[in-house]
């Protein structure tokens, strides 16, 4: 029974496995995500601390007015969360600094330890250490400014608020916009290269050699020494021609003309609405689409998530931020009961299929379904090479993307900017993601409907297709 | 004694799976220690196991996972067994891997 439909099935799937292997093996990209996946701990735990914070001090505070009573109660609490949030989110380039270089060396079979040290100190040597920022002049008045400027002071500006700020130079600290999502990209271009150069000059045995009596350990130790002082020393002089050519910190570049610009146009309409239909073609054919994009959807949409989450701590202004799709905002709308939003599929099952196979199946898939797993549909039903669900498979989250960037970009709900397990359930994942935000809950329900709507016609018509072979049995 | 390592993409649907696996084996009054990861974490858990099973839906990390196994036996889960969570068969599948029975 080799119709046109399987052949072009099998044409597709020969052409998917490798784009899906070669994506799976190349290292680089492997470990730009799982460097972000292992800094989830970090930045979920400041996360939590920033959502508390929206709980004990943000929302009472519109609701109340500043001042009232439980947040006043709630200081020691907060500041708790502040701390975590600084030693979180506030340092998190670092993180993935040493995260990214442990990984690369892994996979390279080197010692990924030392990589990690390496890689971190590579990014930091990358760092201006005497920043220069706007000091605040407590208890000075803006009348105040003009002695002041004629007794020598220079760079004094009066602020919105009327407070009289001094512009110093500081020495031997850094800037945590440096050491935040903003430095992230930094963080990455120096790590991977720099961590690069140190896998490569021990490949090349650019190593000191020692005589044989020396006790093993003590050889091991000197291996690595060279290839990781050449790799910082690369990433120190890159950073020195780049002052002196440009006037900029390596930082100030990428930040500017490759961080922004990529994360801007990545959310995008339609580039969000392209990679949700990659991630489900590949999921079509039975490949897991978020996990092959995900140097991708990690490398990218992650940094926009945690830049916002820095923006909404720095501003406490949801207007603010500067992405409007973000790594959250996927799981959030569109993956409700998992890839393609199938929790829709399985209700449209459980009260309009006459087909007890499926039936049995959305019953065994509906508790998971609940919490974002959906193998069982996937596989069971099988949604993988099954022409009747193929259709609504691509649309659901193409269409609920759409909805959910139209809403966002009309400004009624906040982009995703908290980072939440990925096993919340429908709606609830929603309101933690945008701070407690009612309104993206309902979004997500809508999603929810609608993809319930779009499936609804494609399980009558699996009846209708079983009753005919039936018919013809 | 067997060990099974079963990995997927996070770790989580096949979690599911190894319940069904061990209740299979418990049945069978067969000792075996089944266990799932992410596919990240294969390679440090491949040295433990008689046989890796990969879910179907990482099955593009086949090659992957095989060049770190060594002699390990590698196969992708059949994948109707897999979405029916049909415990029994896919203990069958590693069984018949190792040569178990």
């Amino acid at each position: 029974m080799a119709s046109p439909m399987d052949g072009f099935m099998h044409w597709m799937e020969t052409k998917f496995m490798p784009i899906a292997q070669r994506i799976g093996n190349q290292r680089h990209l492997v470990a730009i995500r799982d460097g972000f996946i292992s800094i989830m701990p970090v930045t979920m735990a400041g996360s939590v601390a920033t959502l508390l914070n929206v709980f004990f001090r943000d929302l009472p505070n519109t609701w109340w007015g500043a001042g009232n009573a439980f947040t006043e109660a709630c200081t020691q609490l907060i500041n708790v969360n502040v701390n975590v949030y600084n030693g979180s989110i506030s340092i998190l380039a670092l993180c993935f600094a040493f995260t990214l270089g442990y990984h690369l060396c892994k996979s390279y079979d080197v010692s990924p330890i030392s990589g990690g040290a390496v890689s971190l100190a590579s990014v930091v040597a990358t760092m201006n250490f005497a920043p220069s920022f706007a000091y605040t002049l407590a208890d000075v008045t803006p009348d105040a400014v003009k002695a002041l400027e004629a007794a020598g002071l220079t760079g004094l500006t009066v602020t919105d608020a009327g407070a009289v700020t001094m512009d110093v130079v500081g020495s031997s600290m850094i800037s945590t916009a440096l050491t935040s999502a903003t430095g992230l990209f930094t963080a990455l271009i120096f790590g991977l290269v720099c961590t690069m150069i140190y896998i490569k000059l021990i490949q090349a045995k650019l190593t000191i050699k020692l005589p044989d009596s020396v006790p093993p350990a003590v050889n091991s130790a000197f291996v690595a020494m060279i290839p990781g002082v050449a790799a910082i020393f690369v990433s120190a002089i890159i950073t020195q021609i780049c002052v002196v050519v440009s006037g900029s910190y390596p930082n100030d570049l990428i930040s500017e003309f490759i961080q922004r610009p990529l994360l801007g146009m990545s959310s995008g309409f339609f580039t969000v609405l392209l990679v949700e239909f990659l991630a489900q073609l590949f999921w079509f054919f039975g490949i897991h689409g978020m996990n092959v994009l995900a140097p991708i959807t990690e490398g990218i949409y992650t940094p926009a998530l945690l830049e916002n989450l820095a923006v909404w701590n720095a501003t406490g202004d949801l207007s603010q931020l500067p992405y409007m799709w973000t790594r959250g905002s996927f799981d959030a709308y569109t993956m409700m009961g998992g890839s393609g939003l199938t929790l829709g599929l399985i209700i449209a099952i459980l009260f309009f299929s006459k087909r007890e196979d499926s039936k049995t199946i959305a019953k065994l898939a509906a508790p998971m379904g609940v919490f974002n797993i959906n193998e069982p549909i996937i596989f069971g039903m099988p949604i993988v090479l099954n022409p009747i669900y193929f259709f609504p498979w691509l649309l659901v989250p193409v269409i609920t993307a759409a909805i959910a960037l139209g809403f966002t970009y009309a400004g009624i709900i906040p982009p995703v900017y908290i980072q939440v397990p990925w096993i919340m359930p429908v709606g609830l994942y929603a309101f933690f993601a945008t701070g407690g935000n009612v309104m993206a809950a309902l979004v997500a329900l809508l999603n929810l409907a609608v993809s319930f709507i779009i499936w609804l016609p494609f399980v009558i018509l699996a009846n209708k297709e079983q009753e005919k072979t039936e018919a013809a049995a | 004694m067997v060990n099974i390592l079963l990995c997927c993409s996070a770790g989580m649907s096949t979690s599911l799976m190894v319940s069904k696996m061990q209740a299979s084996a418990e049945e069978r009054g067969i000792e075996a220690t089944i266990w799932a990861v992410p596919e990240a974490e294969a390679q440090a858990n491949a040295e433990k196991a008689d046989v890796i099973l990969l879910g179907p839906q990482v099955r593009f990390l086949l090659d992957k996972v095989k060049s770190v196994a060594g002699d390990t036996p590698v196969e992708v889960i059949d994948m109707m067994a897999y979405g029916m969570m049909d415990g029994a068969k896919v203990l069958d599948q590693g069984l018949k891997l190792i040569g178990h029975e």
